[in-house]
């Protein structure tokens, strides 16, 4: 039995959306983290919540066995909203909110996080966020700007999750148009 | 700190009466070694079975370290009163006679509280793969390996008390993993071992009662799966550590579709980009 554990990389829905909607700008760097997961060095995480988004956008069209298929890939690990997700959840619901962190607001948007979003972290965002922590994901693949924030500011620091887009240490080579220089 | 007072003779032969040991070999002909990763996540495991026993006994004591044998992968600890500095051997004794009854009769023995056979019961199903793993009194003693029946009996005695006294809870769910060891050929034990890819070394024990069942499991051997049923965690676990199974899905053994094979599936309305598309839907909740 082998007894080395792959990395896991949890992908916000946007990611997987991002992709189906061919967006030039997310494809290059999300596309090419395929080879670690075809080659069994990640595994690509899915909260339940992240999935719920993503069949919502599919189902009915004629995407839907397509994504139905992809999922099954066995490099995918769904990530169930367990007692503790939902506990943890719950926690970061309350712990980031401008109401508990006084200066949250500013500092958010000083990041560059919308104003909009800037007051708190919404409960979709933060089951995604519990689910990547309790499962002790490597890294949480996101394009939300108040994530990658609170990952910056808080959550790299205090669990090792690292959160931002797909340009980490796993990927080796620069977005395809863009050359090393 | 209350300084130890060591004994005139507190020699080798005396550790071995105060002391437990484990020892890891591999099995493995061509690569000796133990691995260290292996080495360690057991040692931590059997640690953690005996400290949870000593505390459950009530005893205030650390574990000292008394040999390491990093040839031999051996590691040999005893307890310690804190308040005299002296080894607790009753507790050496009891942890050893608990432990020989459990494995006789799969019954609990009087020492071993729910909390403790937890703990047991991890270390006991964290053997590594290929590697032996023995434990004992001292280091000169005889050891015993820790085996397919040690395992069994051990969950025996465990599952004798009910799972709500140690905080654990049941979940209707879905988990993946590799169809590990299958024992589907017993009628009276319809179960197999699911390996967790995050988990490698907590297998899931997952039991069924459907015999149909068996067909996807001779089909999905030593692959992936997908099992869905009652599922038992244990409180800050992520994963399960046992399930009910009612459905078994065995998952492709290479990918039929990629990420490269979904792009532009979908046009988002009015020019939306994904972030804000996600936004959207969450903002409006």
């Amino acid at each position: 039995m082998p007894n080395s554990k792959p990395a896991l990389d949890v992908w916000d829905s946007c990611c997987i959306i991002g992709i189906l909607n061919a967006e030039v700008d997310k494809l290059p760097a999300l596309l090419a983290q395929t080879q670690f997961f075809e080659t069994g060095k990640a595994l690509l995480g899915i909260p339940s919540s992240a999935v719920a988004e993503i069949y919502t956008l599919s189902d009915g069209t004629s995407a839907a066995a397509k994504i139905e298929e992809f999922l099954n890939n066995s490099y995918v690990q769904f990530l169930q909203s367990t007692r503790e997700v939902v506990t943890v959840s719950s926690k970061l619901q309350f712990r980031f909110n401008c109401n508990q962190i006084a200066d949250l607001r500013d500092k958010a948007i000083a990041a560059g996080v919308p104003n909009k979003q800037a007051s708190k972290l919404k409960s979709r965002d933060s089951e995604i966020l519990a689910a990547a922590i309790v499962y002790k994901a490597d890294r949480l693949t996101t394009y939300d700007p108040f994530l990658i924030f609170l990952g910056r500011e808080y959550i790299q620091a205090e669990t090792g999750l690292v959160i931002s887009g797909p340009s980490s240490s796993m990927l080796p080579f620069p977005p395809l148009g863009n050359p090393r220089p | 700190m209350p300084k130890r007072k060591r004994e005139p003779k507190e020699s080798k032969l005396a550790h071995d009466h105060f002391s437990l040991s484990l020892k890891l070999e591999t099995t493995d002909r061509n690569n000796p070694n133990v691995d260290v990763d292996d080495f360690f996540n057991t040692a931590e495991k059997w640690l953690r079975a005996l400290k949870t026993f000593a505390k459950e006994q009530g005893q205030h004591v650390k574990w000292e370290i008394v040999d390491l044998k990093k040839a031999s992968a051996l590691i040999q600890v005893q307890p310690v009163k804190v308040t005299t500095g002296r080894p607790a051997l009753a507790l050496v004794k009891k942890w050893e006679e608990g432990l020989r009854k459990i494995e006789k009769t799969g019954k609990p023995a009087p020492k071993f509280t729910p909390e403790a056979l937890s703990a047991l019961r991890e270390f006991v199903f964290s053997v590594p793969a290929n590697t032996r793993v023995s434990i004992g009194t001292g280091a000169a003693a005889e050891r015993h390996p820790i085996t397919a029946t040690t395992q069994r009996r051990v969950e025996q005695a465990a599952s004798q008390f009910p799972a709500q006294s140690t905080g654990e809870y049941v979940s209707q769910g879905s988990v993946r993993g590799r169809l590990a060891v299958l024992d589907s050929w017993n009628p009276d034990d319809r179960s197999f071992r699911l390996q967790l890819p995050l988990a490698p070394n907590k297998p899931v024990r997952c039991t069924y009662r459907d015999s149909s069942l068996s067909t996807e499991l001779g089909e999905g051997f030593d692959g992936m799966v997908e099992i869905t049923g009652q599922l038992r965690y244990k409180p800050g676990q992520p994963w399960p550590y046992a399930a009910d199974v009612e459905h078994v899905r065995v998952l492709p053994r290479k990918p039929k579709v990629s990420l490269k094979d979904l792009v532009g599936l979908v046009t988002l309305p009015e020019g939306q980009d994904s972030t804000a598309y996600v936004r959207g839907l969450r903002d409006a909740e």
